[in-house]
C-alpha cells in the first residue's frame, strides 16, 4: 500500500487536505462549546474567590451569626452610584459593607487593594469601587460619589405599619473613593449568574451598618467550603453536590441561630412568653409554626391581632335601607372615638394568659361574629352600651399599596373593664412614628391621620393607658378585617406556660397539664424554631453560590451544538470534498480495479484495500485536522470577542483546549469521512468489470443500463423521451405543492408559520431541480433534431452546446447544483429572518406591546406613578408630572432572578419574575406564539394568567425564545422554582411570546406573585406608553425625579432590539461560516469541472481538430460551470426569497441584502474565477496526445 | 473497391493541392531530443489520393497531424492550395482546419452526448454565426445527405454509444467531410475494426474522394488498406521514400 500511496500521492494530499478541513471545522466547533464553558467557569470561580456559600437574608441578622459560624459578614445591597463632579451615573450597582475579612476569601488579590480606611483628612467613608463602576461614573481616586441605597425595613412597606416615604425607602450616602480595583475576584463579585461584570463599590461594614441603622447587624454571610463538602470546581461539579454543602452549613447555622436571626421576639412575662416579630405580622409560617409547637407542647395560646381603627362612631338610627346612618352625617366630637387600636382575640382565652372581664365583673363571654366589646371609656366616650351598635372606619391597604377606609358596624356584645387584658397596653405593637409618641399630637405613623380630630380626652387616655385597645373582636373578625394573607394576620401570640390545657384536642394529646417557666419556654422555643422553621420562611436562605456557577457555567446554549450548525456546510463542504477527492483518485485507478475484479480478487478484498488507502489518508486528515481545530476553535472565539460579540453578551472568552475534545472531534470525523468513503467505493465495486477494464468511470451498474436502454428505445417511439416526461411532471408537481403552501402560508399565523416554511422551501428547491434536470433533459431530447444549435447565435450556441454537456453527468450536475442551491437557500432564508424593531413601537401587537419605554429602578417605588397623589407621594410637582399624567406607566412587581434571555449565557437557575398587573392582563397586547389553551383564551390570551391551576401551580408567560431555548422548556411543561417560604412552585407555562421585550423573565399574574412571594414589596419594573414624540420628554422627567431610586428608562424598542441583536448576531455567524462552506463547495464545483474536463480531453481535442477555437472550447468548459454555479444560486436565492416572502410581508423584516448580495456575489465571482482558472489550466495542457491512435 | 482510375467526379473545382517540403518534427524530452520527422517531402495534387504506411512509431500520425494545422513542424514547411497554415493566426488556423482539413481518427472522438446528426454537423457549427433557415435547411440536408451517403440516414438520431465499431467511423467520415474540406485527412481509419467492415469503410471513403473531389491522405498499417491506394509513401525512421 506504501508504493501506492507514494504512486499517487497527488491525489492523496487533497484526500488529506478534504479531512483536514472537516475535522479542523467540526472540532474546532466543539471546542468552541469547550471554550465558552471554561471561560464561564473561570469568570464564576474568578468572582468568587474561595467564597463556596452564602446565608442571605431578607431583612438582617446578627453579625454574631455570621462569625459564630465561621462566615465572613457582609452587607450586600443594590443601588444606583451618582457622581456629582462628572454628573454621571449608574444603575444596578452592587454595594457591599465589608471588614477585613472579606478580602482573605480573595488570596490571590493584595488585601491592600480593599482599604478602606479613611485617608488623613477624609470626612465621608471611603469606597473602592471597580473599574467598570469607575469608568460609568468618570471619577477617580479621592472623588466624592454619592450612593443611593434602598433602605431595608423592618416592617413590610406594604403593611399599615410600613413606610413608604421616598426619604425613608431611599438612602443616600456621600463616600469618598479610595481606591479602584480590577474587574477581576472581588472586582467582578456578584451575585448575579451572569458573564457581564457587575459595578461593585465595597464600604466599611461599620459605616454601612450606622447609616442603614443596623449595627452589629448583616444581611449576609460568606462561607468558605466546609470541609469535606467542598466543590471542586471541576466541571463535573453538580448542583447536587452543592445542595449536600449548602445542607451541611444549613445544620451548622442552626445551631447557632437565636429568635432575633428568625427575626421573632420572645418576650417573657411571669408565666407567659409573648411571641412577636420585628415585621410587626407574624408571617403565616412563622405563626403556624409557633402554633404547631404550642400544640406539641400542650400550651394554651392567645392569638392576638391589633389593628388601628380610624374612627369609631355610634349608630343612631337606621336609615329604610337598613344602612346605619349618624344624626347629621357629620361626627361630632360627641359622637365619634378617632385612632383607637382594635385587637381581635382568640377565643376562649386562657387561664393565666390574662383576663378581659365585664364591667359587672364576670367573664368576658366568647364574641361572635359582628360582635364587639368595648372598653368602658370608650363605652363612656361614644355612650353606648350592650346592645347598641357602633361602625369602626378602618384603613384597609389595597394592591398597590393605597389605603381605602373600609366600615364595618358591630353590634355591642359588652362593655369591659379597664384591667387585665382591657387594659393592656402590650397587646398593641409598637406602630411606628406611634409608640414613642409622648402624646397623640407628636404621631408621626406610616399612615395618614387628622390630628385635627385628636380630642384632648384621647390625649388624657394616651397618657394613661397608651395604646392599649378600647374595642376587642373575635379572631375571626379580625383576620377578616384586616387580616393580610401576604404579610400575616397576628401581631402576637401569647405562651401560657403554665396553664390548663386550652383546647379540646390539647386534652386528647397531653396527659396533664404542663408547667414550664418561661424562660425555659422560651428557650424551647428558639430550640424548635431553630431547628424546625424552614430558613426561607424566615427570609434566609443558604445559596450554593458556587455549586451553582459552576452548574450555571455548564452554560443555557449549546455553544457547541450551535457552531456545528454554523460550521455544518463548512463540514458538509469538506466531506464531499473528501469523497470527491477519494473518488477521483479511485477513478484514475478503474482499470487496475477492474483487472484486480477480473482476476477473481473479489469485490470485498479490493474495496478493503481501497478502503484501507481512503482510513489511512483520513487519519493522517484528522490528526492534522486536530491541530488545525485549535486555530479555527481560535478564530471563532477571537469572532466571538469581536466581530460576533453580541451573541456572548460581550463576554470575556477565552480558548479551551481539552484533548478528549480533540480526540472525539478528530475520531467523529473520521468515522463520518470513512463512512461517505465506503458508500461511494461500494457504488464503484458494484459496476459490471467490462467497463471498468475500458476504463469507464460513469456508467451505471449492469442493471441500471439495461432498463434505461429500455426505456430510451420506447421513448424514441413515443416522441417525448419518458425521462424528459418524468422529470416533467415531478416539475409541475412540486411546483403545485409549492404554490398550495405558498398561499397557505399567508393565511396561518406566524405560530404555525415554521412547517409551512420549511414545506414551501423543500417544494421549491424540489422543484427548482427537477425542473432544471427537466431542462436539461429536454434539450437533450429536443437537440435529436439539431435545430436548436443550428438557429442559435454563437454564445447560445456555445450556452446550449453547455447545457448539452451538462446531461453528460447529470448525476455530478444535480449534486452540484444541489449542493450550491442549499447552500443558497439557507444562507438566504436565514438572513431574511433577521428583524429590526426599531420600526413598530406604538404597535400592540409588536413585540414591545405598543409601548415605548421600558424602566426598571433599584429601589423599589410602592406609588402609583399613574395616580397624581401617587405622583405627588414621589415628589412630582403638576407641571413636572404632566408627561407621565399624559402617558399610561404599568408597574410590574419584580423578583430578582436570573436573566433568562439568550443575552445570559449562564444557565438560569431561579429565573427572573414579573408580576403582571391587571391593567395589563385586561389591555392585552403583544404576540403568542403559542398558548396552552382549548381555543377560549385565543382572544385573551393574557387572562390565561389569571386560571386556578391549584396551590403550587401557578400560569406563567414567557417568552418563545426564552423558554424555549433557553430554559429548554415549552408551552404547558412546569419550571419549578422556590417561593419566598422556600416551598417549591411549578410555574406552568400556558402562553408563549413572540420576540417581546419580555425575554429576561417569566410572568405571572400579580395576585400569583403576591401570594407566592409576599415579601417582594413595591414596583421595580415599568411599561410606559407615552404620547407620540414625548417619548424623550417623559424618559427624562421620570429618571430626573426619581434619580434617588436608580430609576433607569429606556426605550422599548431598544431593549427589544438587544436581546434580537444575539440572534441577528447568530443568524450573522451562520451566514458568514455557511458562506464560507459554500466558498468550499463552489471549490468542489471547480474540482468537478476540472475532472469533467479532464474526462473530456479527446473531445475537447476532437472539437479543435474540428476547427473549434481554443477559446471557444474556454468559454464553452466555463459555461458548464458557470451553469451549474449560476443555476444553484439562483434556484437556492428563489427558492429562499419565496419561502420568506410571507415573513417579508409582516413587515419588520431586517434583511441584510448588502451583507447577502456580497456573500452570493463573492461566491458567483470566486466561483467563476476558480472555473475560469481550471479551464485555463486544461486548456493549456497539450490534446494532441489524446487524439493518438489508444 | 481500389483507388479510382477515373478523376474526381468535379474535377472542374478541385483543391487540396498539397505540399510538404523537408519537413521536420523533434520532441524535446528532459535529456534528449526525439526526431520523428527527419526531412519528408512530397507533394499531392488537388483531388488526388494518397496513402501513409510505416511501422509504429515513424511518424505517419505526427505527419498528418502537421499537415493537419494541428502541430507545427520543427522545420521544412507544409502547403494546402498554396498556404502554410503555420502562417495563421491562431483563429485563422482554427477556422483553416475547420474549412479546408477533414479529420477521420482511428477512434472516431464522436461526442457521447450528441446523436450522430448533431455530430456531424459539429464541424459546420465551429466558425458560422446564427444561420437563416434556408441555410439551416441546407446545412442539415447536406449533414442528412453525407449519412446517407454512409448509409447511416436511419441513424441520424442516435447516440454513439448505440451505434457498433463500423457505424460509429462511418459517422465520423460523414462529419470530417460536412464543410466540403480540401483534403480528407485520415488516421489509421479501420484500424480498429474487423476485416469486413474495414473493407466498407475503405470502400466508402474511396466513394466520397472521389463524389467530393477531396484529396486523401490516409495512414494506415494495414495493408490491405495501403494496396488500394495507387501512390504510397514508406515512412521509416522519420524519412520518406515513394512505394
Amino acid at each position: 500500500m506504501r508504493d501506492t500511496l507514494r504512486y499517487y500521492w497527488r491525489s492523496h494530499v487533497a484526500v488529506v487536505a478534504g479531512a483536514t478541513v472537516a475535522t479542523a471545522v467540526l472540532t474546532g466547533a466543539l471546542l468552541v462549546g469547550d471554550s465558552v464553558r471554561g471561560s464561564l467557569r473561570e469568570l464564576a470561580l474568578d468572582r468568587l474567590g474561595e467564597i463556596d456559600h452564602a446565608l442571605l437574608a431578607e431583612g438582617f441578622f446578627r453579625e454574631e451569626l455570621a462569625r459564630s459560624t465561621g462566615g465572613v459578614p457582609v452587607v450586600l445591597l443594590q443601588g444606583a452610584a451618582v457622581s456629582p463632579g462628572t454628573g454621571l451615573r449608574a444603575s444596578g450597582v452592587n454595594v457591599l459593607g465589608i471588614d477585613g475579612d472579606y478580602a482573605a476569601l480573595y488570596p490571590e488579590v493584595d488585601a491592600g487593594s480593599l482599604d478602606l480606611s479613611r485617608a488623613e483628612g477624609q470626612f465621608f467613608p471611603s469606597v473602592v469601587i471597580n473599574t467598570t463602576l469607575q469608568r460609568e461614573l468618570g471619577v477617580a481616586e479621592g472623588d466624592q460619589v454619592l450612593l443611593r441605597l434602598g433602605r431595608p425595613a423592618d416592617v413590610p412597606r406594604e403593611t399599615l405599619m410600613g413606610s413608604t416615604e421616598a426619604s425613608d425607602v431611599v438612602q443616600t450616602l456621600r463616600v469618598a473613593v479610595r481606591s479602584v480595583i480590577p474587574d477581576r475576584g472581588p472586582g467582578r463579585f456578584g451575585l448575579a449568574l451572569h458573564q457581564s461584570v457587575q459595578r461593585n463599590a465595597f464600604l466599611p461594614l461599620a459605616d454601612l451598618q450606622r447609616a442603614l441603622d443596623q449595627q452589629g447587624r448583616v444581611n449576609g454571610s460568606l462561607y468558605r467550603a466546609i470541609e469535606g463538602t467542598a466543590i471542586g470546581g471541576t466541571l463535573s461539579s453538580t448542583a447536587d453536590g452543592g445542595q449536600t454543602a449548602a445542607a451541611a452549613r444549613e445544620a451548622l447555622l442552626r445551631e447557632h441561630l437565636a429568635l432575633d436571626d428568625l427575626g421573632v421576639e420572645a418576650v417573657e412575662s411571669d408565666s407567659v412568653v409573648v411571641v412577636r416579630s420585628r415585621e410587626i405580622l407574624l408571617r403565616p409560617a412563622l405563626e403556624e409554626a409557633v402554633r404547631d409547637f404550642a400544640r406539641d407542647q400542650g400550651l394554651a395560646q392567645l392569638r392576638v391581632s391589633t389593628y388601628l381603627a380610624n374612627l369609631t362612631r355610634r349608630v343612631l338610627d337606621d336609615s329604610p335601607d337598613g344602612t346605619p346612618s349618624f344624626r347629621d352625617g357629620t361626627p361630632s366630637p360627641e359622637l365619634y372615638l378617632p385612632y383607637s387600636t382594635i385587637t381581635a382575640l382568640s377565643s376562649p382565652l386562657p387561664e393565666g394568659g390574662g383576663q378581659l372581664l365585664l364591667v359587672d365583673g364576670t367573664p368576658a363571654p366568647d364574641l361572635g361574629e359582628g360582635e364587639v366589646f368595648v372598653n368602658e371609656w370608650a363605652a363612656r366616650d361614644l355612650g353606648v352600651r350592650a346592645g347598641d351598635r357602633v361602625t369602626v372606619t378602618y384603613w384597609e391597604v389595597g394592591e398597590r399599596e393605597e389605603l381605602t377606609p373600609r366600615d364595618e358596624t358591630l353590634r355591642v356584645a359588652g362593655v369591659v373593664r379597664l384591667s387585665g387584658l382591657g387594659a393592656d397596653r402590650g397587646l398593641a405593637p409598637d406602630f411606628p412614628g406611634v409608640a414613642d409618641a409622648g402624646s397623640m399630637s407628636e404621631w408621626d405613623p406610616t399612615f395618614p391621620v387628622d390630628l385635627g380630630l385628636i380630642r384632648d380626652r384621647d390625649e388624657e387616655y394616651w397618657d394613661r393607658w397608651g395604646a392599649a385597645p378600647k374595642l376587642f373582636v373575635a379572631e375571626e373578625v379580625g383576620r377578616r378585617l384586616w387580616g393580610n394573607d401576604r404579610f400575616g394576620a397576628l401581631t402576637e401570640i401569647r405562651l401560657v406556660a403554665q396553664s390548663v390545657p386550652a383546647t379540646a384536642e390539647a386534652t386528647d394529646d397531653s396527659e396533664a397539664p404542663r408547667e414550664e417557666p418561661a424562660a425555659e419556654l422560651a428557650s424551647q422555643l428558639r430550640d424548635r424554631l431553630a431547628g424546625d422553621l424552614p430558613l426561607r420562611a424566615a427570609g434566609l436562605s443558604v445559596v450554593p453560590l458556587r455549586s451553582e456557577a459552576l452548574d450555571a457555567g455548564q452554560g443555557a446554549t449549546d455553544f457547541a451544538g450551535l457552531f456545528v450548525g454554523f460550521s455544518l456546510f463548512l463540514i458538509v463542504s469538506a466531506i464531499l470534498l473528501v469523497a470527491l477527492f477519494f473518488r477521483l483518485g479511485v477513478e484514475r485507478r478503474v482499470r487496475e480495479i477492474g483487472l484486480r475484479l477480473a482476476i477473481g480478487e473479489g469485490t470485498r478484498r479490493v474495496t478493503r484495500g481501497l478502503l484501507a488507502e481512503g482510513a489511512s489518508l483520513a487519519a493522517l486528515g484528522a490528526a492534522l485536522g486536530a491541530g488545525a481545530a485549535v486555530a479555527y476553535a481560535a478564530a471563532m472565539v477571537f469572532g466571538l470577542r469581536t466581530l460576533w460579540a453580541g451573541a456572548v453578551g460581550g463576554a470575556d472568552l477565552r480558548l479551551f483546549v481539552a484533548a478528549p475534545t480533540l480526540i472525539l472531534g478528530a475520531l467523529g470525523s473520521l468515522l463520518v469521512v470513512l463512512v461517505t468513503l465506503a458508500v461511494g467505493l461500494r457504488q464503484l465495486a458494484r459496476r459490471p468489470v467490462v467497463p471498468l477494464l475500458r476504463g469507464e468511470v460513469s456508467g451505471r451498474t449492469a442493471g441500471e443500463a439495461r432498463g434505461r436502454t429500455a426505456r430510451e428505445a420506447r421513448g424514441r417511439t413515443a416522441g417525448e423521451a419518458p425521462r424528459v416526461r418524468r422529470l416533467r411532471i415531478w416539475f409541475l408537481s412540486f411546483l403545485s405543492i409549492a404554490a398550495g403552501l405558498f398561499a397557505g402560508s399567508f393565511a396561518v399565523d406566524s405560530a404555525r408559520a415554521a412547517p409551512l416554511f420549511f414545506g414551501l422551501g423543500a417544494a421549491l428547491l424540489a422543484a427548482g431541480l427537477s425542473g432544471f434536470l427537466w431542462l436539461l433533459a429536454r434539450h437533450a431530447h429536443d437537440a435529436q433534431g439539431a435545430g436548436a444549435l443550428l438557429g442559435a447565435g454563437r454564445w447560445r450556441r456555445v450556452a446550449a452546446m453547455a447545457a448539452a454537456n451538462l446531461t453528460l453527468y447529470p448525476g455530478r450536475s444535480l449534486l452540484s447544483v444541489s449542493l450550491v442551491a442549499s447552500a443558497t437557500f439557507v444562507i438566504v432564508a436565514v438572513g431574511a429572518y433577521g428583524h429590526d424593531f426599531r420600526h413598530s413601537p406604538r404597535d400592540r401587537s409588536s413585540g414591545t406591546g405598543g409601548f415605548q419605554l421600558v424602566a426598571e429602578s433599584d429601589v423599589a417605588l410602592f406609588h402609583d406613578l399613574g395616580t397624581p397623589q401617587g405622583r405627588a407621594e414621589l415628589g412630582f410637582d403638576d407641571e413636572e408630572g404632566e408627561p407621565i399624567a399624559a402617558s399610561t406607566v404599568m408597574p410590574f412587581r419584580l423578583l430578582p432572578g436570573d436573566d433568562v434571555s439568550c443575552l445570559n449565557l449562564y444557565r438560569p437557575q431561579q429565573p427572573r419574575l414579573l408580576g403582571v398587573p391587571r391593567e395589563l392582563i385586561e389591555r392585552g397586547g403583544f404576540s403568542f406564539q403559542q398558548v396552552l389553551s382549548d381555543g377560549a383564551a385565543d382572544e385573551e390570551p393574557w387572562r390565561l394568567l389569571e386560571q386556578d391551576l391549584g396551590p403550587d401551580v401557578v400560569p406563567a408567560i414567557g417568552d418563545f425564545n426564552s423558554v424555549t431555548w433557553i430554559l429548554h422548556s415549552g408551552i404547558g411543561d412546569e419550571i419549578v422554582v422556590e417561593d419566598d417560604a422556600g416551598r417549591p412552585l411549578r410555574l406552568r407555562i400556558v402562553g408563549l411570546l413572540r420576540k417581546s421585550l419580555f425575554q429576561s423573565e417569566l410572568l405571572v399574574s400579580e395576585a400569583a406573585f403576591l401570594r407566592h412571594f409576599p415579601t417582594r414589596s413595591g414596583y421595580r419594573f415599568f411599561l410606559v406608553d407615552a404620547p407620540p414624540g414625548r417619548e424623550e420628554e417623559v424618559a427624562m422627567a421620570l429618571e430626573g425625579k426619581l434619580d434617588d431610586f436608580g430609576f433607569d428608562a429606556s426605550s422599548a424598542a431598544e431593549r427589544l432590539q438587544s436581546y434580537q441583536a444575539v440572534e441577528n448576531t447568530y443568524l450573522a455567524t451562520f451566514q458568514t461560516l455557511g458562506g464560507l462552506g459554500l466558498l468550499l463547495g463552489t471549490f468542489g464545483l471547480a474540482v468537478i469541472l476540472v475532472r469533467n474536463v479532464l474526462e473530456r480531453v479527446s473531445e475537447l481535442a476532437t472539437l479543435r481538430a474540428l476547427g473549434y477555437r481554443r477559446a471557444t472550447l474556454g468559454w464553452l468548459v466555463f459555461a458548464e460551470n458557470a451553469l451549474l454555479l449560476l443555476a444553484g444560486l439562483t434556484l437556492g436565492t428563489l427558492a429562499a426569497l419565496v419561502a420568506v416572502a410571507p415573513h417579508l410581508a409582516s413587515g419588520g423584516a431586517l434583511v441584510p441584502w448588502a451583507t447577502l448580495s456580497i456573500t452570493l456575489g463573492l461566491v458567483a465571482v470566486i466561483g467563476l474565477a476558480a472555473s475560469a482558472a481550471a479551464v485555463r489550466q486544461v486548456l493549456r495542457a497539450p490534446l494532441l496526445p489524446a487524439l493518438r491512435a489508444e | 473497391m481500389t483507388e479510382p482510375e477515373s478523376p474526381p467526379e468535379r474535377a472542374d473545382i478541385l483543391r487540396g493541392a498539397l505540399e510538404v517540403v523537408e519537413v521536420e518534427k523533434a520532441y524535446h524530452t528532459a535529456h534528449h531530443q526525439v526526431r520523428v520527422l527527419a526531412g519528408v517531402s512530397f507533394g499531392l495534387g488537388a483531388g488526388e489520393a494518397l496513402c501513409l504506411t510505416g511501422p509504429s512509431g515513424s511518424g505517419k500520425s505526427t505527419l498528418l497531424h502537421v499537415i493537419g494545422g494541428l502541430e507545427p513542424p520543427t522545420a521544412g514547411h507544409v502547403a494546402l492550395d498554396g498556404r502554410d497554415p503555420y502562417r495563421l493566426s491562431e483563429p485563422e488556423l482554427a477556422r483553416f482546419r475547420n474549412s479546408e482539413i477533414g479529420f477521420v481518427f482511428q477512434d472516431h472522438h464522436l461526442l457521447p452526448q450528441y446523436d450522430v446528426l448533431r455530430n456531424v454537423l459539429l464541424p459546420a457549427l465551429a466558425s458560422v454565426g446564427r444561420l437563416h433557415r434556408a441555410e439551416r435547411a441546407a446545412l442539415e440536408d447536406r449533414a442528412r445527405g453525407l449519412l446517407a451517403a454512409v448509409g447511416l440516414a436511419q441513424r441520424a438520431g442516435h447516440r454513439p454509444a448505440q451505434l457498433s465499431g463500423g457505424e460509429r467511423q462511418r459517422a465520423a467520415i460523414a462529419r470530417a467531410l460536412i464543410n466540403r474540406p480540401s483534403v480528407l485527412l485520415c488516421d489509421e481509419p479501420t484500424g480498429n475494426l474487423d476485416h469486413g467492415t474495414a473493407e466498407k469503410v475503405a470502400d466508402l471513403l474511396f466513394e466520397l474522394h472521389r463524389a467530393e473531389g477531396t484529396s486523401l491522405v490516409v495512414v494506415t498499417h494495414a495493408r490491405e488498406l495501403a494496396f488500394r491506394f495507387r501512390r504510397r509513401l514508406d515512412l521509416v525512421d522519420g524519412k520518406c521514400a515513394q512505394v
